[in-house]
């Protein structure tokens, strides 16, 4: 479950970055589209990890303990 | 520069006298509530933040002047790139998401005190918890050298050269050492809850009035294209390699900051700190996001600035304010209040986290037999000894050092590959984990020390920092490594 939730967690950060806007002239509401995109994804990554907080803290905090 | 040139007028100096002040009563209250005379109730308060306290300390310690400083001064320069700081305060959170929950339940169980403890009860390898502890030691005391940097100039500036440059850094330095010194981290604790409120409202307020000035966001956006073009020109290839690459890089280095790791050590159950990270999340969109916005505003109204000049571009915007509008002195006030508030809560953490981990870290294993109180004693004196050497430091050193500690989130992520693999992974080993923690701060080195002496080594190599290579190296090392001994003892 560890793996699972770290790998989630570094997909958003890799959707957070705008690799896919490098060359892209499109503009939304007179900004680069990039801008607005990223400005909405800053909206939604908070939530997404809240989500998966609230979910998968005890689990975290019961893994046991390897000595 | 002249008296008149000051941006404090006598109001302003006496409310942040009274704020000084308050710090001040907050610290000895920290004294009075204290318990016991041990490392826990010195270092961790106790373990006994409630939610608002420990809300308001995490958020006042991760946002430090560099958020009203230098977020508004790389917006400037930068422009809509640097919405990645927006991204990665939040990655901060996400990212100790993935270990808090944990190491709480740890330090409970065994006592934690200091981030290195958890190395030394998981590998039991005290030459690991030690390099791991000095190299912490070392990164915050480049974190204390910037922001005394940045206090002393701030003092200076706003009080128009009453107060030097000098000056200000002893004095305020001297009302930390004293604050914290009456009642160690409860006491950070509370004035962190003071300072908190004024950064929130600060940036909030700072936002508001620059935002209604200037036009809305329409205006705004309409002038910073006719001034700065350059800023919707398209993406390049190397621009979001570097937005990864610091993704990446500071996301895992604030997020095992030293003091960052005991405020989860001091959370009074496991409860408050889950709801505290929930709430932590949103609050980029609420501090640092606004304070790039301001960024981009200034490039929009005062174009041409260099680095140094870009750096005070909110102060310089505020003041052009209050020439137009005497009323908004009182939102400069509030500006410079929450840069100090920023700074203090900064440098007050860092200066306890140090303590803590000589005290902790060094000084007990050598004598086992001396009494917690006495650790305490001992502890205290280490804060005042530190300051005694940092403050002179910040006074002379030049800035031209400053490259070195730009590498200081570099240096610490290094440790977060053995603190994941070390929570979650039952075959990581304590020599990998060695070696591929000492491998990964030579790497990051070769790299900040090459770049500047030897002629042709990039800073990042393929797009990337030094420092993201040199994780890339340690993580192999310690995976590889750890598969090899266990295959060897089966």
């Amino acid at each position: 479950m560890p793996l699972k939730i770290f790998t989630s967690i570094l997909f958003l950060m890799l959707f957070l970055t705008p690799w896919w806007a490098a060359g892209q002239e499109g503009r939304i509401l007179g900004l680069p589209s990039w801008v607005v995109y990223v400005v909405l994804g800053g909206v939604v990554f908070p939530l997404l990890i809240s989500n998966m907080i609230s979910k998968w803290w005890e689990t975290l905090a019961g893994q046991e303990d390897e000595e | 520069m002249t008296e008149s040139e000051a941006i404090l007028g006598t109001g302003g100096i006496v409310a942040m006298a009274t704020y000084l002040v308050a710090l001040l009563a907050l610290g000895w209250m920290g004294r009075r509530a204290r318990q016991e005379k041990t490392l826990a109730d010195f270092y961790l308060g106790g373990r006994s933040l409630g939610f608002f306290v420990l809300l308001l300390t995490l958020y006042a310690t991760q946002y430090s002047g560099n958020t009203l400083i230098g977020f508004s001064g790389s917006a400037y320069r930068n422009g809509f790139t640097f919405l990645v700081a927006v991204m990665f305060m939040m990655s901060v959170v996400a990212m100790q998401f993935m270990f808090a929950p944990k190491l709480h339940r740890l330090s409970r169980e065994r006592g934690f005190i200091t981030f290195s403890d958890y190395f030394f009860h998981r590998y039991r390898n005290r030459a690991l918890a030690a390099v791991i502890s000095v190299s912490g030691i070392i990164a915050l005391l480049n974190y204390i050298l910037t922001n005394l940097k940045a206090i002393g100039t701030v003092a200076e500036v706003a009080t128009g050269g009453k107060v030097t440059f000098a000056q200000g850094v002893i004095f305020l330095s001297l009302i930390i050492l004293i604050y914290e010194t009456l009642g160690g981290l409860r006491s950070v604790a509370w004035t962190d809850v003071l300072q908190g409120v004024i950064l929130m409202v600060g940036c909030a307020v700072i936002f508001a009035v620059i935002l209604i000035t200037y036009d809305g966001a329409t205006g705004i956006f309409g002038t910073l294209k006719e001034k700065r073009p350059e800023f919707w020109e398209p993406l390049t290839t190397t621009q979001y390699k570097t937005w990864l690459s610091t993704l990446l890089v500071v996301t895992g280095g604030i997020a095992i900051y030293p003091h960052a790791i005991q405020r989860i050590y001091a959370a009074t159950d496991s409860g408050t700190l889950k709801k505290a990270y929930s709430v932590m999340l949103f609050m980029p969109l609420f501090t640092t996001l606004l304070m790039v916005f301001v960024g981009w505003v200034g490039a929009s109204q005062i174009p041409g600035l260099n680095k140094i000049e870009s750096e005070g571009i909110t102060l310089r915007m505020l003041g052009e304010l209050t020439q137009q509008y005497p009323a908004m002195q009182i939102v400069v006030v509030l500006f410079l209040a929450a840069v100090f508030a920023a700074i203090m809560s900064t440098v007050d953490s860092a200066l306890l986290s140090i303590s803590s981990m000589i005290t902790q870290d060094l000084y007990r294993p050598l004598n086992p037999e001396v009494s917690e109180e006495r650790l305490t004693g001992i502890g205290k004196l280490i804060s005042w000894g530190m300051m005694a050497l940092m403050v002179p430091l910040a006074i002379t050193l030049p800035q031209t050092i400053w490259w070195f500690i730009q590498i200081k989130v570099e240096l610490l992520v290094q440790a977060l590959p053995a603190l994941l693999l070390g929570l979650y992974w039952p075959k990581a080993a304590a020599g990998p984990a060695l070696r591929g923690f000492i491998v990964g701060i030579f790497v990051t080195l070769f790299f900040a020390i090459g770049n500047k002496f030897i002629l042709g080594l990039p800073p990042k190599p393929w797009g990337f920092h030094g420092g993201l290579w040199a994780l890339m190296g340690n993580l192999a090392m310690i995976v590889l490594g750890s598969r090899a001994l266990n295959k060897n003892h089966e």
